[in-house]
């Protein structure tokens, strides 16, 4: 049945209509295919550090100026400030940081490994909303032996590359420093409590030593001096860093640059790439017009030979089902080839995204292949319909 | 009545009920057996339709095996509305329980003879390749079956288009204008062949037009 089936059909079928048809899926899928593929690479690579399009985390403090260093003007932010950036469009959220009103000493003994280190700290906390990482035993409470820090990645490095190679001292890896412990002495001149500490991690957000929420708010109320100070910096998540921008030029307000310059680089590759996935959606579409198409001659060109099919007592069904695999066998080929050549040309394309992908794998992203697949499954789907459609029309 | 009920059931009566096809809507429907009154054709009896070409003969047909949809009144298989049923079972019904040779052949040019059978038994294989190539040889068509139908004379196709329409079971039998291009001795083997298979069948005849061939086998003609 199926040889005399392609019998009756191919012979109305030139071989450039096949050829055109073929091409142009291949040209359509594959424009979709290798942006697609790029999209999540890159989301993947930023992802670790921040959110390619997602929200952008901003640390923002007012400006130290002159008349702060005499103890004039304000240095935190009021409620009214905070009120202010919360209005502002693109801000999803708006945190506190809380600082210590204890005394706080660290006492760090690397035994035969190094000096005895004692020093002033400070600690200060976030809601937990904002941080890039929650470790294990981040959730605090008074009677935990321990309390977790966390401190900026930029501390370590500075001992690493500053201190450590001047006074002839070991390098430390993150890891170990991980396994490193030390006093934490918190007092207010009469009462006192001596708690272990450990370094339960890095972050690249936030610029500060970080402890639970509960630990700090626990330790201002008991050993306190009572006072309650304004935050002098609070965390903004925002998906327009744009335009906070304007508003910390306004008032005056101060963050990291480069984070904020990063943040709108990640806007410009999410465009770049938007556009790119937009063009592939179009030639997809035009492609996809142009199978429908070529059903669409496929069965006019043979509409006398259908209805006899027909007549003959086959179902619709059957011959539209038979049609749809004979243009499967056109264009598969070109479906395969368009899978394959986007493969090649993101292994090939991954030379020049090199700064932006730094471990490139040869296996795209599999939220990439799964959409691949949902739009091939769609694109089929449609053109299946079509030719059911059409013969039910003819039936 | 259920289709899947009614494909069980073997009877079929013809039952046309105040039809009016599109062509005769709106003017005066001159008088007939057939338009406008009420005609029950029975299972196992054979009719000769007659009527001058342009009076709808085709169409007629056209109503019994659901070509044509163009008009009003109601046509029933038994107890079954033909217009209840579904473009599926339609398909079931032309390969089980009513056969047609259509006037244009719709034979498959670009196939063999070989092939255009095979196409319609492997429908229901009621039929054998070697019984149908045994009718065949039977209407002067020997050593034909790997011939392209494209390569055949009109009257050659013609004869493939007939032992096609009788490789299936059917309660019904549709010929239209089965003969218009055979001489008379061929067209009396061919009547001769198609009654013997109604008969083993038990299936009724409908054919219009005989052309030279007279015949008084038909129970009733039908005057359009």
């Amino acid at each position: 049945m199926r040889k005399k089936f392609s019998k009756i059909i191919s012979g109305s079928i030139k071989p450039w209509q096949i050829a055109l048809v073929g091409w142009s899926s291949f040209a359509g899928l594959l424009l979709l295919w290798v942006p697609l593929m790029f999209y999540f690479d890159i989301t993947k690579a930023l992802e670790e550090k921040q959110d390619l399009f997602g929200d952008q985390f901003l640390v923002l403090n007012k400006r130290v100026s002159v008349f702060g260093a005499f103890g004039l003007g304000s240095p935190g932010f009021s409620d009214e400030d905070i009120a202010g950036i919360k209005a502002e469009p693109g801000v999803t959220d708006v945190g506190s940081f809380t600082a210590n009103s204890f005394r706080a000493m660290a006492v760090a003994d690397f035994g035969n490994a190094g000096p005895v280190m004692k020093t002033e700290m400070f600690f200060e906390s976030v809601p937990d909303r904002f941080m890039d990482l929650t470790p294990r035993g981040w959730r605090w409470q008074p009677e935990d032996e321990d309390v977790p820090i966390i401190i900026p990645s930029d501390y370590l490095a500075l001992y690493n590359f500053g201190f450590a190679p001047g006074q002839d001292l070991p390098q430390i890896s993150q890891d170990l420093a991980k396994l490193s412990s030390f006093q934490i002495e918190i007092s207010n001149g009469t009462n006192s409590r001596v708690i272990e500490g450990r370094i339960a991690g890095f972050s690249d957000r936030i610029n500060t030593i970080l402890a639970p929420e509960a630990f700090i708010l626990y330790a201002n109320e008991k050993y306190g001096d009572g006072s309650r100070r304004v935050p002098s910096r609070i965390v903004v998540k925002t998906s327009d860093s744009a335009t906070l921008e304007k508003l910390m030029v306004s008032k005056g307000y101060e963050t990291n640059k480069e984070k904020l310059i990063a943040g709108k680089e990640k806007g410009i590759a999410k465009n770049v790439l938007a556009l790119a996935m937009g063009f592939g959606v179009f030639i997809m579409l035009l492609s996809l017009g142009s199978f429908l198409q070529f059903a669409d001659l496929i069965v006019a060109r043979n509409n006398n030979h259908l209805r006899s099919l027909l007549y003959l007592g086959y179902n619709h069904k059957v011959i539209a089902n038979k049609i749809f695999l004979r243009m499967l066998s056109f264009v598969g080929l070109s479906f395969l080839l368009a899978l394959i050549g986007g493969l090649a040309a993101r292994s090939y394309l991954q030379k020049f995204t090199a700064g932006l992908i730094e471990e490139p794998s040869f296996m795209p992203d599999s939220s990439a292949i799964l959409i691949f697949i949902a739009v091939l499954i769609g694109y089929l789907a449609i053109a299946y319909l079509n030719v059911r459609r059409q013969l039910s029309a003819l039936a | 009545m259920k289709f899947t009920k009614w494909r069980k059931k073997v009877v079929i009566t013809l039952i046309f009920d105040r039809v009016i096809p599109a062509f005769l809507e709106g003017g005066n429907i001159p008088p007939s057996d057939v338009w406008n009154t009420n005609l029950t054709l029975n299972k196992g009896e054979r009719y000769i339709v007659e009527a001058p070409s342009g009076k709808g003969k085709s169409t007629f047909l056209g109503i019994l095996f659901g070509s044509r949809r163009d008009f009003k009144g109601n046509v029933s298989f038994d107890e079954m509305n033909v217009a209840s049923i579904s473009k599926s079972d339609w398909s079931a019904i032309r390969s089980e329980k009513i056969s047609m040779l259509f006037q244009e052949l719709r034979l498959f040019e670009m196939l063999t003879v070989r092939e255009n059978l095979e196409l319609k038994l492997a429908l229901t294989n009621s039929v054998t390749l070697a019984q149908a190539e045994q009718w065949l040889t039977r209407l002067g068509l020997e050593g034909f079956m790997d011939r392209k139908c494209q390569t055949l004379s009109y009257g050659q196709q013609q004869r493939v288009a007939i032992v096609r329409a009788l490789c299936q079971p059917f309660e019904w039998l549709l010929l239209d204008e089965p003969f218009s291009h055979l001489d008379e001795q061929n067209a009396n083997i061919a009547l001769e062949l198609i009654q013997e298979v109604c008969s083993s069948q038990n299936a009724g005849l409908i054919v219009t037009s005989l052309g030279s061939v007279q015949n008084r086998m038909f129970d009733r003609s039908i005057i359009l």
